[in-house]
């Protein structure tokens, strides 16, 4: 018979023998740990039936003579487009099963068309990690031929035994692709800014790491590289494991302690959120997507609102206590103003005295920024600025309105914080926020004082409104006074009485509806009447923000 | 049900007693953070079963400070 049937059913068989994974023993191994096979979590991850698998025959094939597979060794990416909520995206997924998920043994160039796609299409880039970097079992010439783990075939005989070093993937490393080029072209279709975000897939559309295994090396460089990441709490990621830790510092570390969720979410604040389960972080993607545009060049995606645009909540009205040092919940200030159950949260255990959230409001997706009292007095931690510096540069990225209710101290004082680097996490955050050209909306609901009240935008597209409840100055009555007045306080036969004369006298001056034009509202509001003045901001200020899409054009740099 | 700071600081006022019944979003513990007043209030309602904390101790973050009996 003359025809292509042997050589389809050929490819047939690749394929199946991809679909295993890094077979029966690798899979029963991933199992026994509580972790789901790569294929396993795409199924939970896309809608159900909307996976299309690209570079299905990704691996490395041994032929006999008679030009049968021999063995396949497959690719330790599965890669491929999925829905979302009906939202096209495209998943990179690591198959740990299949030698550890080592990033270099595999076949770079399906990852790196991966991401091309979804620069090309203006999608979505989800990465589900679970693998090792490189390793170095891959420079093994013995085992490399053989499969990688030695447990392979024995290498064909026509195979020269080069040792061959791949290329490293790096941030952005969908560049190894060629690139077009553009030299002499006039790109009558693409700006300035789309042919510079040429290779920025960060500055083109959202890039979601999940963290679901041990994940070191290159993958774990991935899980900063994202607008957006999550991690479950049995998974862990470091730039080296423990053998290396041990082996050049001569530490004994459990890869909990190098990297599990209370050191990656909570002290360095590198992945964003954490998940209870696979299936929770999943969710959480969704949910982090469906505030978002599939790409820059769109707007964040409206949908009909089942709140009231008007609704007035009479617990605004008390929701600040009278007594300044009393401190009180914002989440709950929040959860009265934005749409009902519209909330979700984005680093909650990292720089704890600043809340960032995506919200909707009139079915509008927003960016919410709030101070909580509750932690460092909400005053601006080095980790709370690091925190609200990135929150606010995705927001501009993708053309979120930001709604900022405001009670700052100040930036924080003290040891740690100088140590930690506050003067220039400081001076970040204020570039930050003077180059964000989102709409801008704040609410200054108590104290807003020094420098740090930059974080209710004073330029652009913005508006400060204040509460009654709002006080201001250049600092905090209470520190300020015994600086400037130490002479006159000593002198007194009562210092102590003295300074707190002299306290409650600026402090009194401090009140917003003795000195409005210290905190430059705009207005003094009803709190109950929140709501409605963001909705109404939002609103008109919507026609503008449509006009600004694409990718943002950077100048220069930050301090 | 086991009540937990959510902050590092010291306990500046207990505003229940042994046995109190206390309603959801009642105060039971003020706690003092950075000179700021921030309450502990029951998540749920029910009954004081514990106090683990008395005036001018410290708690860390994540600290059982009451144990609630709920229904």
């Amino acid at each position: 018979m003359d025809d292509w049937k042997p050589e389809v059913e050929q490819l047939a068989r690749l394929r199946n023998l991809r679909k295993r994974m890094g077979g029966p023993d690798g899979v029963a191994r991933q199992h026994a740990q509580g972790r789901l096979t790569v294929r396993e979590r795409i199924d939970l991850f896309a809608d159900a039936g909307s996976f299309q698998e690209t570079s299905t025959l990704a691996g490395r094939a041994l032929w006999d003579d008679d030009g049968q597979v021999r063995s396949f060794r497959a690719d330790a990416y599965v890669t491929g487009q999925v829905l979302l909520g009906g939202r096209p995206a495209i998943v990179e997924a690591g198959d740990f099963t299949n030698r550890g998920g080592s990033s270099d043994s595999g076949i770079p160039y399906p990852r790196v068309d991966t991401a091309r796609l979804a620069a090309v299409q203006r999608i979505p880039f989800i990465r589900l990690l679970d693998g090792a970097g490189g390793s170095v079992r891959n420079y093994d010439p013995a085992a490399r031929a053989a499969g990688g783990d030695g447990s392979g075939p024995a290498p064909a005989d026509d195979e020269a035994p080069l040792v061959q070093i791949g290329p490293t993937g790096t941030p952005g490393s969908f560049d190894l692709a060629p690139r077009p080029d553009f030299s002499g072209l006039a790109t009558a279709a693409d700006d300035l800014a789309s042919r510079m975000a040429e290779g920025n897939l960060l500055a083109q559309v959202p890039v979601v790491a999940v963290v679901l295994g041990s994940v070191a090396g290159l993958p774990a460089v991935h899980v900063g590289d994202c607008h957006f990441s999550v991690m479950t709490k049995t998974a862990e990621t470091f730039v080296g494991g423990p053998p290396m830790v041990a082996q050049a510092l001569g530490v004994q570390v459990t890869k909990q302690q190098l990297g599990d969720w209370t050191v990656q979410a909570k002290v360095s604040g590198v992945v964003n959120n954490v998940a209870e389960t696979e299936a929770d972080a999943f969710a959480q993607v969704r949910r982090f997507l469906s505030y978002l545009p599939p790409s820059v060049w769109q707007l964040p995606p409206w949908l009909e609102p089942a709140d009231d645009p008007n609704r007035r909540d009479d617990y605004l009205i008390s929701a600040i206590p009278k007594r300044r040092t009393a401190a009180y919940d914002v989440r709950r200030i929040i959860r009265s103003v934005v749409d009902k159950d519209s909330g979700f949260e984005i680093s909650p255990l990292y720089g704890r005295s600043i809340v960032t959230m995506f919200a909707r409001l009139d079915g509008f997706p927003v960016a919410v920024i709030a101070n909580d009292c509750r932690h460092d007095g909400g005053a601006m931690t080095p980790a709370a600025c690091i925190k609200a510096e990135r929150f606010i540069d995705v927001c501009d990225n993708f053309h979120l309105p930001i709604v900022y209710l405001g009670d700052v101290p100040g930036f924080m004082i003290g040891l740690d914080s100088e140590a930690g680097g506050i003067i220039r996490f400081a001076n970040r955050l204020s570039y930050a926020i003077r180059e964000a050209r989102v709409p801008y909306i704040s609410i200054v609901i108590r104290r807003m004082y020094g420098v740090a009240s930059v974080l209710a935008k004073p330029d652009g597209l913005s508006v400060r409104y204040a509460w009654p409840s709002a006080e201001s100055g250049s600092l905090v009555a209470q520190g300020g006074v015994m600086a400037a007045y130490r002479r006159e306080i000593e002198a007194a036969p009562d210092p102590t009485a003295k300074r707190l004369e002299i306290e409650d006298r600026f402090q009194r001056m401090a009140s917003v509806l003795r000195q409005p034009a210290l905190a430059r509202p705009q207005e003094v509001i009803d709190p109950r009447d929140t709501r409605p003045a963001i909705v109404d901001f939002i609103r008109k200020t919507h026609a503008v923000n449509a006009t600004r899409l694409g990718p943002r054009l950077r100048v220069g740099m930050r301090p | 049900m086991d009540v937990r700071s959510e902050i590092n600081g010291t306990v500046w006022k207990v505003e229940v007693t042994l046995g109190d019944a206390v309603a959801e979003d009642d105060v039971l513990i003020i706690l003092e953070s950075m000179k700021m007043e921030v309450p502990v209030t029951a998540p749920v309602a029910g009954r004081v079963r514990e106090l683990r904390v008395g005036e001018g101790d410290s708690v860390k973050e994540d600290q059982v400070v009451v144990v609630l009996e709920t229904d």
